[in-house]
């Protein structure tokens, strides 16, 4: 499995109040890879500073070899796909049109989407479930069903790593769960890497190949899913949450407060 | 006396500039925005668009000549006294608001307009209709206007006695008052009591002429000017003239608590112009009157009541054709 | 056809011949009385003063009310798609401010006649300025752009209020406050030759930027995410829907309103659809204020100022596609 994101060094902050120190990760081809931590851990920051929406005051990210810091959003877009933790689509735009948006980046810009990416569009759309709806307005849409869109949205930009910002934390139980195996199910078919900060530690071990601990800015822990032991999930788990139970069970993970 | 005489000359001056060219169509004149304008044949449908150059229209005798005016027709007495059919015409507009389309369709071949539409008067001239702009800031150019509308209309033997009967009426007021003690004075504005007319303007010289002291002296400008309590109690004109079209009363003046030191106010010097007319504080073919009216009122002794009366019939009956109710002058 | 397509092509054809309706309409109302026959004679090339009439008159007022009716529908749907916002109008940037600002200074320091370009310039400046102080703050987001927006329009309120108490109250404050009122009583043919173009060029830039308009119309970061640079994007969008606004008052005035209630009209129209809602805000638009033309020429006495009637016909419009739009829904 060839690596695709490589993230090292990575120091960054707002203003005085630094952040991120230090944060070294590496995510391969296939691979999903969760990101957990407490509320304001960095999470999401490390996330906007791989896709450059923060500058990173030292370290190096690369994607596929290419180097990703410094680099303009056009070129960020064509390798990386970003599902934030809120969208405010615009109501009145269909999921179509939605969807077409992630062709932005690889489409001169006072070009029209062509008829071959419209065809494109509705096929992500179909692959996420979402095909009956594609000409419905966003508004009329249900947050699951936004949510499809917008990875039907991510996927059209064909990317290399998927970031993917606590997209479990407006969903219910089983929606959470499904959503998770559809974006390792798609990690897989595109050969892409995908980095996820989540909410829900069960889930994250439960359906991700790999966890990454964050922790006082710095990753402090690299969990491998197929290989880990239950000693070392345990402790991991009680370094980062304090006195919880973990419980292995039917191949999934569960972790009582 | 000096002003008398400028005028004069400047009078004779533009009478044997423009006799060369009279008598005759087409004539060409330089309107007071100094375009040269030439009128082909005797006007028969004039459009002004100015209640002074309408006034004038009028004391030419050109009131049946006239095809449309300004705007606010019916606020004028005078109309409604001396040329009422002059109301029922179509309106082209104000100042502020000139409407080209209604200009155009009341058939004109000649339009007389302020100087400041002068981007309208170029619309106009598009279509081959002479336009004559006109600027009368003072005595001098109201009495070119007067002739140059007259050369333009083939009315310019009544349009020189015009101005001979005003200048005739400016000197004899002068004469009677060449040994009176100037009093201080201040006409006040339309819409408020707080405004005056400074140095610069018309207002001022016509104060001049009625042997009064502009208070407001030292204000600079050409615009009515904004004062303060304050400044009115500082200045304290010994008479305070209140013109024919505010907004409102001498009661208003007297009444107002904060003006009650002035001593206009304590010695109730503060009087309206005669409302039943025009606005004689403004360059209207009739302003003599207002300038002699202020004579009389602020000089009784020198310049009498029934001097001014007389004048008043005269220039009316003479020139508008009406006479003037004695009792509203 | 899907039904939505077959829907928004009816509406279109509907507003169109609206549109078609209203400019021929306008073309036969005014104080000078031209009729159709007229009309026709001075297309095929005929001669009179009904025809002169016609050409420097009458046509240049009509298509100016027409344009200029597009223009700020158009660029009221812009500003209401990038600010996210449906009560957004170039006036929070300040350019009706701005406007007024530099045709005031015309009015009071120089000639009445500089007031459409100086107008035009203050229009642009205004937003400019708004730019700059967003860019001095460092902000991306449309927050601080609209911060800085009301800021400058208080400024350039501010520098009105100064020239009014310099202005002359008899002639140059009238004209200042009718600026403020708009009126298409003195178009000609020269103001309509700098309206046309400033609109081509407004519109020519939003039709090639059309794509990134939906773009930016998405939080910020979403927004880069995709690919689009997006302060310098929506700086360049925000200059070409501004160039509409500047131009229609330069040579009308501030019309009020219109830039708020076409849109919405539009939206209305196309049922909440976002699809097309930039050409069918430039036909309402254009509908809208042909007819507070047509009502501003027929008041009776003196011209009425158009934004006074842009707005007595705009709200009950809106008003009423609102009742329908809730009725349907019950």
């Amino acid at each position: 499995m060839s690596e695709i994101l490589s993230v090292r060094g990575i120091c960054a902050g707002y203003g005085t109040r630094r952040v991120l120190e230090d944060v070294c990760l590496a995510v391969g081809e296939g691979e999903v890879c969760a990101l957990l931590g407490l509320n304001g851990s960095g999470k999401s920051t490390l996330l906007r500073v791989l896709l450059g929406l923060l500058p990173a005051q030292a370290g190096e990210i690369s994607v596929c070899g290419e180097n990703l810091r410094h680099a303009a959003p056009k070129k960020v877009a064509r390798l990386a796909a970003y599902l934030p933790q809120r969208s405010r689509a615009d109501d009145g735009m269909t999921a179509l049109e939605i969807v077409l948006m992630g062709a932005n980046a690889v489409t001169p810009l006072i070009m029209p989407y062509s008829a071959a990416q419209r065809e494109k569009a509705r096929a992500c759309l179909v692959r996420m479930g979402a095909g009956e709806w594609a000409d419905r307005r966003m508004g009329e849409l249900s947050q699951g069903q936004r949510q499809s869109v917008l990875l039907a949205r991510a996927l059209m930009q064909s990317p290399k790593l998927l970031l993917l910002d606590e997209p479990d934390a407006a969903l219910d139980l089983p929606r959470r769960w499904q959503m998770m195996r559809t974006v390792s199910a798609l990690a897989k078919e595109e050969r892409c890497a995908a980095l996820c900060a989540l909410h829900d530690a069960s889930l994250a071990l439960s359906v991700c190949d790999s966890v990454a601990v964050l922790s006082g800015g710095r990753i402090v822990c690299r969990l491998n899913m197929a290989h880990a032991e239950e000693a070392e999930v345990r402790e991991a788990m009680h370094a980062l949450y304090g006195d919880v139970t973990v419980i292995r069970q039917d191949g999934c993970w569960a972790i009582l407060g | 006396m000096k002003k008398i005489l400028t005028i004069f000359w400047a009078l004779a001056l533009i009478l044997a500039l423009g006799v060369c060219a009279l008598a005759e169509y087409p004539v060409t004149l330089t309107d007071q925005a100094g375009r040269e304008v030439t009128i082909e044949s005797r006007p028969e449908h004039i459009v002004s668009g100015y209640y002074i150059s309408t006034s004038a229209c009028i004391a030419l005798g050109l009131s049946d000549r006239i095809a449309a005016v300004e705007a606010k027709a019916d606020t004028r007495n005078i109309y409604a006294l001396s040329a009422p059919e002059l109301i029922a015409l179509p309106n082209v507009g104000s100042a502020k608001n000139f409407n080209l389309e209604a200009c155009l369709a009341a058939e004109p071949d000649l339009v007389i307009l302020p100087k400041r539409l002068s981007e309208a008067a170029e619309s106009i001239s598009e279509f081959d209709i002479p336009v004559l702009l006109v600027n009368p800031e003072d005595d001098e150019l109201l009495a070119q206007m007067i002739l140059l509308i007259g050369v333009a209309t083939e009315t310019e033997d009544r349009a020189t006695d015009l101005n001979a009967f005003i200048l005739t009426q400016l000197g004899m007021c002068q004469e009677l008052l060449k040994n009176e003690t100037p009093v201080t004075a201040l006409v006040l504005g339309n819409s408020s009591k707080l405004t005056c007319a400074p140095n610069g303007m018309y207002q001022s010289s016509l104060l001049e002429n009625a042997c009064a002291v502009n208070a407001a002296a030292d204000i600079e400008g050409t615009k009515w000017a904004e004062i303060s309590y304050e400044q009115l109690l500082a200045m304290n004109p010994q008479a305070m003239i209140i013109p024919a079209e505010a907004t409102y009363t001498v009661e208003d003046v007297l009444g107002d608590a904060e003006l009650a030191e002035l001593d206009a106010v304590k010695n109730g010097a503060v009087y309206q112009m005669p409302t039943a007319f025009e606005a004689w504080d403004s360059p209207v073919p009739s302003g003599v009157l207002g300038v002699l009216w202020t004579a009389k009122t602020l000089h009784p002794q020198a310049y009498g009541e029934a001097q001014y009366k007389s004048v008043a019939k005269a220039l009316y009956e003479t020139y508008y054709g009406f006479t003037p109710d004695e009792a509203a002058l | 056809m899907t039904a939505p397509k077959r829907y928004n092509r009816m509406i279109f054809t509907a507003a169109g011949a609206l549109l078609l309706a209203a400019f021929g309409i306008s073309l036969l109302i005014g104080a000078y009385p031209l009729t159709a026959q007229d009309i026709l004679s001075a297309l095929s090339g005929g001669e009179g003063m009904a025809v002169k009439v016609f050409w420097r008159l009458r046509l240049p007022r009509s298509l100016a009310a027409m344009v200029s009716g597009m223009a700020l529908g158009v660029c009221g749907a812009v500003y209401q798609i990038l600010f996210a916002n449906p009560l957004a109008a170039p006036d929070i940037m300040g350019v009706s401010g701005g406007a007024t600002l530099g045709a005031a200074m015309a009015i009071v320091w120089g000639n009445a006649a500089l007031s459409a370009p100086a107008a035009f310039l203050g229009g642009m400046a205004a937003l400019a300025g708004s730019l700059l102080l967003t860019r001095a703050s460092g902000s991306r987001g449309t927050g601080a752009m609209v911060l800085s927006g009301v800021l400058i329009s208080a400024l350039m309120k501010m520098g009105v209020m100064l020239l009014k108490t310099f202005a002359d109250t008899e002639g140059e404050l009238a004209a200042i406050e009718f600026f403020t009122m708009g009126s298409f009583s003195d178009i000609t043919a020269s103001a309509l030759s700098a309206l046309l173009w400033a609109s081509a060029l407004g519109f020519v830039l939003l039709a090639l930027l059309h794509r990134q308009i939906g773009l930016l119309s998405l939080p910020d970061d979403e927004a880069q995410a995709l690919g689009v640079s997006t302060g310098v994007m929506r700086m360049l969008v925000l200059v070409a829907a501004t160039l509409l606004a500047a131009a229609v008052s330069a040579s009308a005035g501030v019309i009020a309103f219109l830039p708020l209630l076409a849109p919405h009209g539009a939206r209305l129209l196309l049922r909440g659809r976002t699809k097309g809602l930039l050409p069918l805000s430039a036909l309402t638009g254009g509908v809208l204020l042909l007819l507070a033309d047509i009502a501003a020429r027929l008041a009776p006495g003196a011209e009425l100022p158009v934004s006074v009637l842009t707005t007595m016909l705009g709200v009950p419009c809106v008003a009423l596609l609102m009742a329908k739009g809730g009725a349907r829904r019950e």
